[in-house]
């Protein structure tokens, strides 16, 4: 199957689940619908891509981007079913899914940012109409306008035998100023934390678990087009961007409400992921794949409001959050620390800092009392969804290169 | 006046239209002014297959907004976003939204300008002008989308993006530069389809109430 296709079947099973929600009455149509869109990427013929950047010609998804897909639909899938009902919206899920394997599977930026550019009209229409006003329309035009400036980045692609220093230096900044709308990092993330407060958290989730990390995976890819000054623009950018959202999300993670508290270090962990990717070297890399696969599998439970019968489910994720080892946050946060202490004292401090704020957060979590409710008031199928990505999580934390490279095929390690 | 010329008071003309337009058909307007203000510089680069690529994108544009409105009033009516509605209120000031749109438009122009100028693209280097229609009509689309206040702001924004960067692929050129534009300009038509069914069914649940 090409990528094609499957974008083709994600935006048929949106449009079906739509039409079935209607006919059915079942609020678990539309998560069965992300459910197979996302295993059908299994069956995707993968190659190899130049990336984002380069330029090639085709739309070619590889073994990276496929893992993702899996992961990214059964973690929405699990997001939809345990929230409130997607109901007629689950068209605009498809749209989103599909835009993203366009965009994983982009060989070419144009191909990235119109795929992009889809996705975040598409999330941000799903937003208006779930929840219209002032902080959700800021949300949607400050993610469509990061989508459009990749747009506006890739005539300018690739850059590697430019010598032109306005040339390069525009194409870095420009890059730098996407990534931060679409990823909510300082100065422009502000609009991600309205959103937390004011939407519902199954639409959250789906900003959170498609758009979040197919972004991360892109930027990376991005650097084979780009001149050392653009890379190097881009770099500082996502490192000290992201260690300043990191520690921002972080010490307002400290001082949330439980309703909040998991948006906010959702937040920061992808403040250090972009840290990770912008520091020297792979460890920061690395840092951020295992960063990415933990939240996907805790941000399906915790992205909700505590609900009986999921009280130790959650409790259980929450205790993936600390970073204590050999919990799997405890490796991907150390990764980006030698990552930031490889690019410099500074970066390595703040990111340290950064960390303490989380862990803080979470045993302060821990401590405080969720409703235990009773067991029946949670489906067994909502329940199983909730323990497996639990469980889940804590053996990412016990096998963490294992677990990348059965998801993303890549090593972890030198 | 020169072809640079030309090409640029085109791409001036087509950004002012898409900072302004306003109102239901907003859409379809704006992409028929960027469209024709972005033809020439499309038709200079890409020639025959490139004008009627620009085309296609404005026909099937405005096409399925009218369409997709015309199905909407016939269907069964529910309760959804209407395109044309503020989606918050902002406090009276001295200068509208139109103002500021117009006042962004005027700023964008240095900017355009100093990209046409000193940003080198693809194999053509120092060509004066050539890439001043596309930047100026993809700023004013991003004026649109930073000061939107209603999903029809959002749409207009999306769709000159969308033009105004298929364009400048088309001036970047390269091989298959044609077939790679075509599906940023796809866009036009979905974004069209979608804000046209919006307005049919807000047009639909407007008849449906009883008059007073």
């Amino acid at each position: 199957m090409s990528p094609v296709v499957l974008a083709g079947l994600w935006l048929a099973l949106g449009v079906l689940s739509t039409a079935s929600s209607k006919l059915l009455k079942q609020h678990y149509v539309p998560a069965l619908a992300v459910f197979v869109g996302g295993i059908a990427a299994l069956a995707v013929t993968t190659g190899t891509t130049a990336g984002a950047g380069g330029g090639g010609q085709a739309w070619v998804l590889d073994r990276e981007g496929a893992g993702l897909l899996v992961v990214a639909g059964v973690a929405t899938s699990v997001a939809l079913l345990i929230g409130p009902a997607a109901g007629e919206g689950g068209i605009l899920i498809g749209v989103v899914g599909a835009a993203i394997v366009l965009a994983l599977s982009a060989a070419n930026p144009l191909f990235w940012g119109a795929a992009m550019l889809a996705a975040s009209f598409g999330l941000g229409l799903r937003w208006l109409a779930t929840s219209p006003g002032k902080h959700t329309l800021a949300g949607a035009r400050v993610a469509v306008l990061g989508a459009a400036v990749f747009v506006a980045t890739a005539p300018f692609l690739p850059v590697a035998n430019a010598q032109s220093v306005p040339w390069s230096v525009l194409a870095g900044s420009m890059l730098a100023g996407a990534t931060a709308a679409l990823l909510a990092l300082v100065p422009i993330g502000g609009w991600a934390v309205a959103a937390t407060r004011h939407l519902p958290p199954a639409e959250l989730a789906v900003w959170m678990l498609l758009i979040v990390p197919a972004v991360l995976i892109g930027v990376e890819q991005f650097g084979v087009a780009l001149t050392p000054t653009a890379q190097t623009m881009l770099d500082r950018y996502l490192l000290m961007g992201g260690l300043l959202s990191a520690v921002w999300g972080g010490y307002h993670a400290l001082r949330a409400d439980g309703a909040t508290r998991f948006a906010r270090i959702f937040l920061a962990d992808v403040g250090l992921c972009a840290a990770g990717l912008g520091s020297a070297g792979k460890p920061g890399a690395d840092g951020c794949l295992i960063l990415i696969l933990v939240h996907l599998t805790v941000a399906p439970l915790l992205v909700h409001q505590p609900r009986p019968g999921l009280r130790w489910a959650r409790w259980t994720a929450w205790l993936t959050l600390t970073g204590i080892p050999p919990l799997p946050t405890f490796w991907g946060r150390f990764l980006v620390v030698e990552g930031c202490f490889a690019s410099g004292a500074l970066p390595g401090l703040l990111a340290v800092f950064a960390i303490a704020l989380l862990t803080g957060t979470a045993l302060r979590h821990l401590r405080s009392t969720e409703p235990a409710g009773d067991l029946a008031a949670a489906g067994w199928v909502a329940r199983g969804a909730a323990w497996s990505m639990s469980l889940i999580a804590v053996a990412v934390g016990l096998i963490p290169a294992a677990a990348v490279h059965l998801v993303f095929a890549a090593r972890v390690g030198p | 006046m020169t072809d640079a010329l030309v090409l640029s008071l085109c791409g001036l003309a087509a950004g002012l239209v898409v900072a302004l337009v306003d109102g239901h058909r907003a859409v379809p307007l704006a992409a028929t002014a960027a469209g024709v203000g972005l033809l020439p510089t499309m038709s200079a680069v890409g020639g025959e297959p490139a004008t009627l690529l620009m085309f296609l994108a404005v026909t099937g544009t405005v096409v399925t907004v009218l369409a997709a409105e015309a199905l909407a009033v016939r269907w069964p009516w529910v309760a959804g976003l209407d395109p044309d509605v503020s989606l918050f209120s902002p406090p009276d000031a001295l200068f509208g939204p139109r103002s500021a749109r117009l006042l962004a438009a005027v700023l964008s122009l240095p900017v355009a300008s100093w990209v046409s100028f000193n940003i080198p693209i693809g194999g053509i280097v120092g060509v004066e002008g050539l890439l001043f229609a596309s930047a100026y009509v993809w700023c004013c689309g991003v004026v649109r989308l930073v000061v939107a206040r209603t999903v029809e702001d959002l749409s207009v924004g999306v769709v000159a993006v969308a033009l105004a960067g298929a364009s400048a692929w088309l001036v970047r050129g390269g091989p298959g530069a044609i077939d790679e534009a075509a599906v940023l300009v796809a866009l036009g038509p979905v974004i069209g389809a979608t804000v046209g069914w919006l307005s049919g069914r807000h047009h639909r649940r407007r008849s449906a109430l009883p008059s007073s």
